[in-house]
């Protein structure tokens, strides 16, 4: 029976490889923190090349990939802000469109399953066709990005050297980019240098005591080290009256994930405001205060984890908000290799 | 062996390999009439026309009578604005069973991005909810009192209980002339229309028992020429 498995594998893998590209080898720079779990997608040498990553810089930063050349990834995904779109509650995009969620922080994407806030996109590779396409966001076509990307030398011999080819694909396309995403990686913030002993680092009193309330309240959720579990969950949020957002039922037309979202990363949390799915609360200490008196338990589609009072007091929110600073990673947020590209 | 005698040779094996093997196309229909696109056909007392009809065709396989594969062929993109692509391929005379999947299958979906047929320039491709179009229907229908509805039929969703890809078998006899697998549109179209159903463009149970019909629909029949 398992040889059966084993045969099926390869026969599937082997029909698969047909619709793939084969990667050349180049040495890579990135490394899995330690203690982290295994991440969903490869992050060896193997996967990704730096010539490979900085084709996907060069992609990722190119406002050429938008119908009118004038929005790129990084208009609504900023680096100093953890490749977020600060400030707003929602994007624009093209022709100020407006879009109906908030711009998701790019953080540690590698370790997910799924994207978006509802996990629509199964697949990392497949989540850079959406903003492409989207009309409120880059409104292009994938043919049009092609043809764009064929006509310009450099960008060709950026993907010869990446894939032996200068051919461009969808594929290649895609997979490039997510070279680049996939190694956006923050883990040295002050509580990572914490937690491995670094020395002369060390939490505050508050802090401290902001470590030992978010243990109790909040991890369940916002599981360490990624500070998620990106699993689908209601806060309990009413639905905005605007945007009429029914979350992942819109993926699933399971009405048992109505209103349910994906839970978002804690890190660089400092600095990825307004937060929510929708980007209703502008301060973290508004969060915190939501969390702690606001929730309605009536609510039917709380997830269990919110069942139960939280009730901190104004010292404790300090505290807990003292805690959630230590996610700061600026050395990621400020790292010239994930930044524009200067030529 | 004299060159002229090895001609003959190649020539004989030639007019055999093309008395033996036939080309297999799929032939979307109304009624017994291939359809083209952008022309005006009769349907259920009213009036149709199509814009477009794309469809996936996976793990396409011909068998012996001993269930012995003879060839499979690769995931392949119908597209009735490229009458070539409704051409799967010969047939060959051994054959007694063809199957494949209308539709792709689950793990081209969850497979990150794929080329070729599967590439999503091609415009099969959901990227707000990952995975494929299995089938695609554009057009325009007009009732019977000339009110106009035009239909977008996107029919895609690989996960269960409402995936959209189904398996088709059909016994085969070459020798009965050249085999083709006809698509009777208005057998699910009627359907679709006669529920109130013009538009369909998420994946779920509707999708799904839509996927089903079409299915249905597929008939093995055989051309002379």
């Amino acid at each position: 029976m398992n040889r059966l498995i084993f045969l099926l594998f390869v026969l599937i893998s082997g029909l698969l490889s047909a619709y793939r590209f084969d990667l050349p080898i180049f040495k890579s720079k990135i490394s899995i923190p330690k203690k982290w779990p295994k991440p969903t997608y490869d992050l060896s040498e193997k996967a990704i090349s730096e010539e490979g990553f900085q084709l996907g810089r060069s992609l990722f930063y190119d406002p050429m990939l938008s119908r009118d050349s004038t929005i790129s990834c990084a208009t609504c995904h900023l680096q100093y802000t953890g490749f977020t779109h600060v400030d707003h509650n929602v994007s624009h995009g093209i022709d100020g469109r407006k879009g109906t969620r908030n711009a998701p922080a790019l953080i540690n994407l590698a370790w997910k399953k799924f994207f978006h806030w509802d996990g629509g996109v199964n697949h990392i590779e497949a989540q850079g066709i959406n903003p492409l396409t989207h009309p409120a966001e880059m409104d292009n076509t994938l043919a049009e990005v092609i043809r764009r990307l064929t006509l310009n030398d450099d960008y060709r011999k950026q993907f010869q050297r990446v894939y032996g080819a200068d051919e461009i694909t969808t594929a290649k396309l895609m997979n490039a980019l997510s070279q680049f995403t996939r190694s956006l990686i923050s883990s040295n913030s002050k509580y990572d240098q914490v937690l491995r002993k670094e020395k002369g680092v060390t939490f505050t009193e508050q802090e401290q005591s902001g470590l030992v309330i978010f243990r109790q309240h909040c991890v369940s959720c916002h599981q360490e080290p990624l500070f998620t579990t990106h699993q689908f969950k209601s806060n309990g949020l009413q639905s905005d009256p605007i945007f009429k957002d029914l979350g992942r039922f819109a993926i699933t037309g399971k009405v048992v994930d109505s209103f349910l979202f994906m839970i978002p990363t804690l890190r660089n949390i400092e600095f990825t405001f307004p937060y929510m799915h929708d980007g209703r609360f502008r301060k973290l200490k508004e969060v915190i205060s939501y969390y702690s008196d606001k929730i309605d338990p009536a609510n039917s589609h709380l997830s269990r984890e919110l069942n139960g009072p939280i009730h901190l007091s104004d010292k404790q929110q300090k505290d807990l908000l003292a805690f959630l600073y230590t996610l700061t990673d600026k050395q990621f947020l400020y790292n010239p290799r994930f930044s524009f590209p200067k030529k | 062996m004299t060159v002229s005698k090895f001609v003959c040779f190649c020539l004989v094996l030639i007019c055999f390999n093309a008395f033996n093997q036939s080309v297999l196309r799929f032939v979307p229909c109304l009624g017994s009439q291939a359809i083209e696109l952008g022309k005006e056909y009769t349907i259920a007392e009213g009036r149709i026309s199509f814009q477009s009809i794309k469809f996936y065709v996976s793990d396409f396989r011909t068998l012996t009578e001993n269930g012995k594969l003879i060839k499979h062929w690769p995931t392949t993109l119908v597209n009735l604005e490229d009458s070539s692509s409704q051409s799967i391929g010969e047939i060959d005379s051994a054959a007694v069973r063809i199957d494949f999947l209308l539709g792709t299958d689950s793990l081209s979906n969850v497979s990150g991005i794929l080329e070729g047929a599967l590439d999503p320039i091609n415009g099969m491709y959901w990227a707000w909810n990952s995975g494929y179009i299995n089938v695609k229907s554009e057009g325009l229908y007009r009732d019977s009192t000339g009110k106009e509805f035009p239909f977008e039929f996107h029919l895609g969703g690989y996960l269960a209980p409402n995936a959209t890809v189904r398996f088709l078998s059909f016994d085969v006899n070459p020798q009965r002339g050249i085999p083709q697998l006809v698509i009777l549109m208005d057998d699910w179209l009627t359907y679709a229309f006669e529920k109130g159903i013009y538009s369909l463009m998420i994946p779920g149970k509707i999708s799904a028992e839509l996927a089903t019909k079409v299915q249905a629909s597929i008939q093995l029949t055989y051309r002379h020429e």
